[in-house]
């Protein structure tokens, strides 16, 4: 062992007696070739739940050259793991093909894969771990010699002295730098890296960018890495890829691309990436199967955070692929929007779109009156907060002794509301709370204006549909991040008129005519609503 | 230290329960004779005294002969459960053509089938070993092959991007990361395979902790019963441990 130690010091000679022949030689035989990987018109789609299809990239076109950095960022679900296990050989695309090194199947190259999860076997040691990959690729059956290689690859990642432990004993770090040093053991053409510092803390992860961008530099291979860090990215990379959500494609691409992004343009372009949409969703969205079979989509945008009008004015450019209104003002919108030829594809309660009513949702005061509005199993998963006046909102909450009384101040109009999701109250309500709660459950069908439909030109539905489809799911999923624009800005209608609206059918007219399944709302209710009984 | 105070505890509430249950009764029984009460329901001393009274000698042979006959019960279900659930835990083909017979096969009383082994192959060891071994083999096909599901997928993506072959992939990722939790199924499956040859053995089997058990009873020598049933739960705890100890020791990566 300690002979390979002062080998390690003496490293430039010794990387050409220990690095295998073959290697070499495959370096020596792409020197000055063009394309180490080439991505040619690759559709891939996954099949969901009842049927659907979600296209994670349609017709999807570029290269690689060889010895490059790549990385590629993208919001998470865009499918960036997808397009390397595709890479990689081990998913195949649907259609189109990815030609590795513009070699054929025969001469494969190497591809070292560093995955996301379980980097390591655990049952080996960590030098049984890199002897694996070297086993694997036949370079070689000497088992001394083969000890001696994973060894120097030991070295080269810094884990010299770590041979005989197990992984279980080392950091996350550590395993990193195993599963690097067994992937480069590989001798791959090709390495491909999925978000391989994804779970480390800061300081590893500034320490193994910098590891691997040494490693890129010593010994030029095609590098292809996944990341969702920008800085990470800027880091390493000498080109950066940016996805969009799945089935939209490339967004950006450094090496193609006139625009030179820094830092914070490329944050900005990944934020508008993700959609979301913080809301409790009432349950009957519509799939949208009319269009499963099309897929020849090249994006989708909703718009959050702007006024009605502009909704409309953006829907009607084809800036925006869907708008979210009100129900009210779906209403009010029935002449500028008929030409559009709307389809409701969701329904969403409100979501909380004040910071300072969010606040109170999660940190409500522990006194008896602040639990008043717990709802439970009622259909609405997640705090809805109507919000009269901005500054009102924490001093109404309290003052009401009891929850038929806020009741009856919201639909008036005169107080700020809150139902909070079930889990969260859990934490902090009594178990006898909470069954007093649930003694008295609110009727889950009340203030008609905190309902926001997401409605879609018909034409787009049958162009993008499966996409939309499925881009409406992830919303309904996601509720973690509140827009704060996005209540602001959007017109809502007095509680008065509101409840007019939907006493005199106008707005369950408008609803059905545009197809949505069933108003979430039962205007009778309303109606009783408003004059509870004492 | 604590927890030792704690076992003790639970463990004296046990005998006490014991001797309150067995002094219950025999005051409650006016039908019997006193004598004939406390062979029935004996106390805790008598059974200690019932265990100095029996010859070491039967002890030892009854032991050796109940732990053969699992031994041998258990390898055979172990050498024929293992293959079977490795191939249905990773070739569809095995699972459709093993998974219902074997559902069904697995929910057969083994009762039932222990009267027809005696009345098939005789009181000799042969009828034990079978029931012993029909008692564990079905369950333990089950349990593997859902081992060898369990599997990270990524530990296979790992054997695909370093180009393993299907036999390679067997011996070096599939085996070894199924083998912790097929090992605690083994471990189970001896416990059931105690309970099994002590059935088979009251059933009718010649010798064994079973058969002394059946003889015991016929004398109405309940202390003694209740001695060679606690010496084969002694014996199956024992068996446990041991199995619990080699876990850990080729497993330690699994814990």
């Amino acid at each position: 062992m300690g002979g390979v130690a002062s080998q390690t010091a003496s490293y430039p000679s010794l990387k050409e007696t220990v690095l295998g022949a073959n290697a070499q030689e495959a370096r020596g035989k792409r020197a000055g070739c063009g394309a180490a990987i080439a991505v040619k018109r690759v559709t891939k789609k996954f099949h969901l739940a009842q049927g659907d299809e979600l296209a994670v990239f349609s017709n999807l076109n570029f290269e690689i050259e060889a010895d490059r950095f790549v990385t590629i960022l993208g919001p998470s679900g865009c499918g960036k793991s997808t397009l390397l296990r595709m890479i990689a050989g081990l998913e195949i695309p649907d259609e189109g093909q990815i030609v590795l090194d513009g070699g054929t199947a025969a001469s494969r190259p190497r591809v070292g894969f560093m995955l996301q999860q379980y980097p390591s076997l655990p049952w080996l040691t960590v030098g049984q771990n890199v002897a694996l990959a070297l086993d694997s690729q036949n370079v070689t059956r000497d088992k001394i010699r083969s000890r001696e290689r994973a060894l120097y690859y030991l070295s080269r990642v810094g884990l010299f002295g770590w041979q005989d432990a197990y992984p279980h004993e080392l950091s996350g770090g550590m395993l990193q730098r195993l599963a690097l040093a067994r992937t480069l053991a590989m001798e791959p053409e090709i390495v491909l890296l999925d978000e391989p510092l994804g779970a480390l803390d800061a300081l590893t992860r500034r320490d193994l960018q910098s590891l691997i961008h040494d490693l890129h530099k010593a010994e030029p291979r095609t590098f292809v890495m996944i990341t969702h860090d920008v800085d990470e990215a800027l880091a390493v990379a000498d080109r950066i890829i940016v996805l969009g959500p799945s089935g939209t494609g490339i967004l950006h691409d450094s090496a193609t691309s006139d625009l030179r992004l820094d830092r914070n343009a490329l944050v900005r372009l990944l934020q508008q990436t993700r959609v979301t949409f913080a809301a409790g969703t009432w349950s009957g969205y519509s799939t949208v199967r009319e269009a499963v079979t099309r897929n020849r989509t090249q994006g989708y945008d909703f718009w959050l955070g702007m006024a009605d009008q502009e909704q409309v004015a953006a829907l009607r450019s084809g800036r925006a692929v869907g708008a979210f209104f009100s129900v009210p003002s779906l209403v009010q919108m029935s002449e500028e929007l008929a030409d559009l030829d709307p389809v409701i594809v969701h329904v969403f309660s409100r979501p909380a779109s004040s910071t300072s009513c969010e606040r109170i949702l999660i940190n409500p005061r522990r006194g008896r009156n602040a639990l008043q509005w717990a709802v439970f199993g009622e259909g609405l998963d997640t705090a809805i907060v109507r919000r009269v006046d901005h500054d009102a909102c924490p001093h109404r909450v309290t003052r009401y002794p009891d929850r038929s009384a806020c009741i009856r101040a919201v639909i008036r109009g005169e107080a700020d509301a809150c139902l909070a999701d079930h889990i969260s109250v859990a934490h902090l309500v009594s178990w006898w709370q909470r069954r007093r709660l649930s003694w008295r459950p609110l009727p889950d069908d009340i203030w008609p204006d905190l309902w926001i439909v997401l409605v879609v030109p018909r034409q787009l539905i049958t162009e993008r549909g499966d996409l939309l489809g499925y881009a409406v799911r992830a919303l309904a999923h996601d509720a973690t991040a509140i827009q704060r624009r996005g209540g602001e800005e959007m017109k809502f209608f007095d509680v008065e008129s509101s409840i007019q609206m939907l006493q005199d059918g106008t707005i369950e007219t408008a609803f059905n005519r545009w197809g949505g399944k069933q108003l979430p709302v039962d205007p009778n209710l309303i109606g009783n609503l408003r004059s509870p009984k004492a | 230290m604590k927890r030792i105070i704690w076992s003790t505890i639970g463990f004296t509430i046990l005998v006490l329960l014991w001797i309150g249950g067995a002094l219950y009764v025999r005051a409650i029984r006016t039908d019997l004779t006193p004598d004939v009460l406390e062979r029935l329901y004996p106390l805790p001393h008598q059974v200690l005294t019932a265990a100095t009274e029996l010859p070491w000698p039967e002890i030892l042979h009854n032991v050796w002969l109940s732990t053969l006959r699992v031994l041998l019960g258990f390898t055979m279900a172990a050498v024929v459960a293992l293959p079977l659930g490795f191939g249905m835990g990773r070739l569809w083909v095995v699972t459709a053509m093993l998974e219902p017979a074997n559902d069904f096969l697995r929910y057969l009383p083994v009762a039932g089938f222990s009267s027809l082994t005696i009345f098939l192959l005789g009181t000799g060891d042969a009828s034990a070993i079978l029931v012993v071994f029909v008692g564990t083999v079905f369950h333990l096909v089950v349990a593997t092959a859902d081992a060898v599901r369990r599997i990270p997928s990524a530990y296979l993506d790992l054997a695909h991007t370093m180009s393993y072959g299907p036999l390679r992939r067997f011996r070096r990722i599939i085996i070894p990361a199924a083998s912790p939790a097929v090992f605690d199924n083994l471990r189970i499956a001896v416990g059931w395979a105690w309970s099994y040859v002590t059935l088979a053995e009251i059933m009718g089997t010649e010798g064994g902790l079973g058969h002394a058990i059946e003889v015991s009873r016929r004398y109405i020598r309940t202390d003694q019963v209740l001695l060679w049933i606690a010496i084969v739960g002694i014996l199956g705890l024992l068996s446990d441990q041991i199995m619990r100890a080699l876990s850990r020791r080729w497993f330690r990566w699994a814990a």
